[in-house]
């Protein structure tokens, strides 16, 4: 069943919409989630959660791509559900991104208003379409999908020590353009 | 939380970006990509060829639809290995054959010496090649049958039919499969404890290796969580366990001697193409299940790389019969290989392309399943007598809608009954019975869309001439009753709309069916007790958690009809905090009451199970054993909030696992 259909069974009200999601992009979601939590209990729920939090956001969102409307939902709900758990203990990828963005971006100073989060929006989309496409291939699976290096080399054919070394300058050119483009973060 | 905030920043990615980041899509076209691209069609050419022009010469119709080939393989790109036409232990001996033999056997005993390595693995004998040690132990196993009952933990569908678990007991030992390792805890009241701990990831290593040594190349494929399973024999000499390997599609049988446990022997052991799926124990012989699913890429001079197989320690032989139906629809087979109980001596073996989906087996015959679009979703039930000494194929039928799982099926009295989420006329879902005569072939009756339209089917359960039916939308169900006694007369009644719904339905005698599932919301869950009294069906009583989850596997439920229990890991989201916790209820006619309510130690509650031995209740998980007292609590119930730790709780755990 092709998206716009499933959208508008949520537009119908209609609880099969919840059950074509979950038959196509089930899978897709486990992944974006257990990227992050590493446990598929947690995932499961992260999952199960998703497709709640769908059912109450369509209507009134109407996503263009709807694969990508899910996976975010996914990802915010697993990266909620990651802070809670690390209250209690750190472990999994995602310290290792944090580690990682730590070392070359500077801290946020405040809360940033609608206006510059549209600024930011903009700029970063930027930087992306500035990159060639596997770089940033290789640079969202990693902090987008929150992919381990090792699993990004096997997919490109890399070696890990080549996709680090990728990431780190991408993440210093993103410094640059932000800094550039008078963002302060 | 500045790491939080730039981790939100890429949530500002433009939708195109994250969708062309999906790592499941393929990668950009690079110069290396092209020709692999070019290779990847040729081969998919040769597939469709050889599925286009091969299958029609080889295939032989019959009645039932399925289509046999047998023997023809010589007249083929397979004539180097040569198809055993039966296969038994002598018949191995005259068949010995083929394919890169020594390198084979070289691999092979590399497998079967592997997890000896002196100081890694307590508890293996490290002179399994010994002669007249093997003799021994297979003597002594003759008397034994595979997979006794009394050994289940688990609830199984068919009485009499074993199903493998990854938890199997004896009456002084509870043996348990976790992280690649198989642990032994003793059974004694408050003294059980960890006697032995196993690691097996050796067979798995030594899989891949079999694997390679075989020159099937195959990308890595994605890990699976450790879902290996296992049985006891009836005198608790011989625990055969089910390994599954992480990346490639071989399964691994291993026996072991636990006769003198908790010191563990290696016995023998069996390898089977395909990804581990199902198996089944019926008077001593082990029907295993598996799946193999051809690529595009497979070898066509490699008839392993596209072909089902089994392996002895002497030679590599292909499934006996291949059975395509008339359409295929997808390219995986299962393979259904029958073993005999003294040792691992494949009797038969059988692959069906295409019935990949779920599987039931009942006291005489085995169903495949597999999904197809025909009009709308169908069914088509494969069926496959197991009751003589070689697999009888009785033919199929096709039904509308798609099952849910293997209790959607059941056999009763040369009657199938199937339960199929259906779709009405305007193409909403609803839910559809069927009863087919298993000597004809024949849809003899049905009861066609009666759940209300856009509802789904949850749970069945059949008992007998009875069968409960919970279908539902979100969170609301219906629970239908049908009365099936009389084929040409089906009645049917329900209990109205009420909140939530089973995802499982299980009888739990008496006349009593209790449903597991969820309450007012997703996160609530709820146990509900159901009785059909003057042909209608009535909710006798609820027990609701909030903010709890529950696992579906339904492996891990303890129901005890003689003493009315149910057990069941849960997890609990109390203060911001998640906590793993047991809980038993009893039934007591008329309401359910807390038995036990406790934490435990898991890293899923999926693989949580609980049993009643001595008036004690033992929970084993990745924690470690609990053992409970609960002698008072079955003769006098406790106060169902309580929830204090009694005075002989347990703590023994795997050191290496974070605190309660």
């Amino acid at each position: 069943m092709d998206d716009s259909r499933i959208i508008e069974l949520f537009f119908e009200r209609n609880e099969d919409a919840l059950k074509f999601t979950e038959e196509k992009y089930s899978r897709y979601c486990f992944f974006v989630a257990n990227n992050i939590l590493n446990s598929k209990e947690d995932t499961e729920e992260c999952v199960n959660d998703m497709l709640l939090r769908l059912w109450n956001s369509i209507p009134p969102a109407k996503p263009h791509n709807l694969k990508a409307f899910l996976g975010k939902i996914t990802r915010n709900l697993a990266l909620d559900k990651y802070d809670k758990i690390t209250a209690q203990k750190r472990s999994g990828n995602k310290d290792l991104v944090f580690d990682e963005l730590s070392e070359c971006i500077p801290d946020i100073s405040s809360e940033i208003n609608a206006v510059e989060q549209l600024s930011l929006k903009i700029a970063f989309n930027k930087f992306l379409a500035s990159l060639k496409e596997e770089k940033r291939i290789i640079f969202m699976q990693r902090y987008w999908y929150l992919s381990s290096v090792k699993d990004i080399a096997d997919r490109h054919g890399l070696s890990e020590n080549n996709v680090k070394i990728t990431l780190l300058r991408l993440r210093a050119k993103l410094k640059k353009f932000l800094e550039k483009e008078g963002i302060k973060i | 939380m500045k790491n939080r905030k730039f981790l939100d920043l890429f949530n500002l990615a433009d939708d195109k970006y994250i969708t062309e980041s999906d790592p499941s899509r393929p990668l950009p076209k690079r110069k290396r990509f092209n020709l692999t691209a070019i290779l990847a069609s040729v081969c998919c050419l040769l597939l469709i060829l050889n599925l286009t022009l091969l299958i029609p010469l080889l295939i032989k119709r019959d009645g039932g639809g399925i289509s046999e080939v047998a023997d023809s393989t010589q007249n083929t790109n397979l004539n180097y290995i040569k198809n055993p036409s039966s296969v038994t232990d002598s018949d191995n001996k005259n068949n010995v054959n083929l394919v890169g033999n020594n390198e084979v056997i070289k691999v092979l005993e590399t497998l079967f010496n592997s997890p000896t390595t002196p100081g890694s693995t307590p508890g293996i004998n490290d002179s399994v090649e010994n002669e007249s040690n093997k003799d021994e132990t297979l003597e002594e196993a003759e008397d034994s049958i595979l997979g006794d009952l009394s050994a289940d933990i688990n609830d199984n569908q068919v009485e009499g039919i074993s199903e493998g678990d990854i938890a199997k007991k004896s009456d002084k030992f509870v043996y348990y499969l976790h992280n690649y390792s198989l642990y032994v805890y003793s059974i004694n009241k408050s003294k059980s404890k960890l006697e032995c701990m196993l690691p097996l990831t050796g067979y798995t290593e030594n899989l891949t290796s079999y694997f390679e040594e075989l020159n099937i190349n195959r990308d890595k494929m994605e890990e699976t969580e450790c879902n290996w399973e296992m049985f006891l024999s009836s005198d608790y000499s011989t625990l055969t366990i089910i390994i599954k390997s992480s990346f490639i599609p071989l399964t691994a049988l291993v026996n072991f001697d636990v006769s003198h446990s908790p010191t563990v022997e290696l016995k023998d052991f069996k390898i089977i193409s395909g990804d581990y799926v199902s198996s089944r124990v019926v008077n001593g012989e082990m029907l295993l299940f598996t799946s193999y699913r051809i690529y595009s890429g497979f070898d066509k001079e490699n008839p392993l790389t596209y072909m089902p197989f089994f392996t002895t320690q002497e030679a590599t032989y292909l499934a006996q019969n291949i059975y395509f139906p008339s359409i295929i629809s997808n390219s995986d087979y299962i393979m259904v290989t029958r073993l005999d109980s003294k040792g691992l001596t494949v009797k038969e073996s059988s692959a069906y392309l295409s019935y990949s989906d779920d599987l039931y087996v009942s006291e005489n015959n085995i169903f495949l399943t597999r999904n197809f679009n025909e009009n709308g979703p169908k069914t088509e039930i494969a069926v496959i007598g197991y009751g003589s000494a070689l697999f009888q194929n009785k033919g199929t039928v096709k039904i509308n809608g798609y099952l849910k799982d293997q209790y959607s099926l059941d056999e009763y009295k040369g009657i199938l009954r199937a339960v199929t989420t259906s779709y009405t006329e305007r193409d909403r879902s609803s839910a559809s019975l069927f009863l087919i005569d298993l000597n004809k072939m024949e849809i003899v009756s049905s009861v066609l869309n009666f759940a209300p339209e856009g509802e789904t089917v949850r749970s069945v359960r059949f008992d007998k001439e009875y069968a409960y039916v919970c279908t539902a939308v979100l969170l609301t169900d219906p629970v239908f009753f049908f009365n099936l006694s009389d084929v040409n007369n089906i009645t049917y009644t329900d209990t109205g709309n009420i909140v939530g719904f089973s995802s499982s339905l299980i009888n739990l005698g008496n006349g009593y069916v209790v449903g597991i599932g969820v309450g007012s919301s997703s996160n609530t869950l709820k146990i509900e007790v159901y009785t059909e009294e003057n042909e209608s069906v009535e909710s006798v009583c609820a027990f609701e958690s909030p903010l709890t989850y529950y696992p579906d596997e339904y492996k891990s439920y303890y129901i005890d009809r003689e003493n009315q229990l149910i057990g069941i890991p849960i997890r609990v989201y109390t203060d911001g905090l998640y906590s793993n916790r047991y809980l038993l209820l009893k039934f007591t006619g008329e309401t359910l009451e807390t038995v036990l309510n406790q934490g435990i130690s898991t890293d899923s509650k999926s693989r949580v199970r609980g049993f009643l031995q001595d008036k004690y209740y033992y929970v084993v998980s990745s924690g470690g054993i609990y053992a409970f007292d609960i002698s008072e609590s079955i003769v006098f119930p406790k106060d169902s909030t309580s929830s204090t730790e009694p005075e002989d709780y347990i703590p023994t755990r795997d050191p290496s696992l974070p605190a309660w």
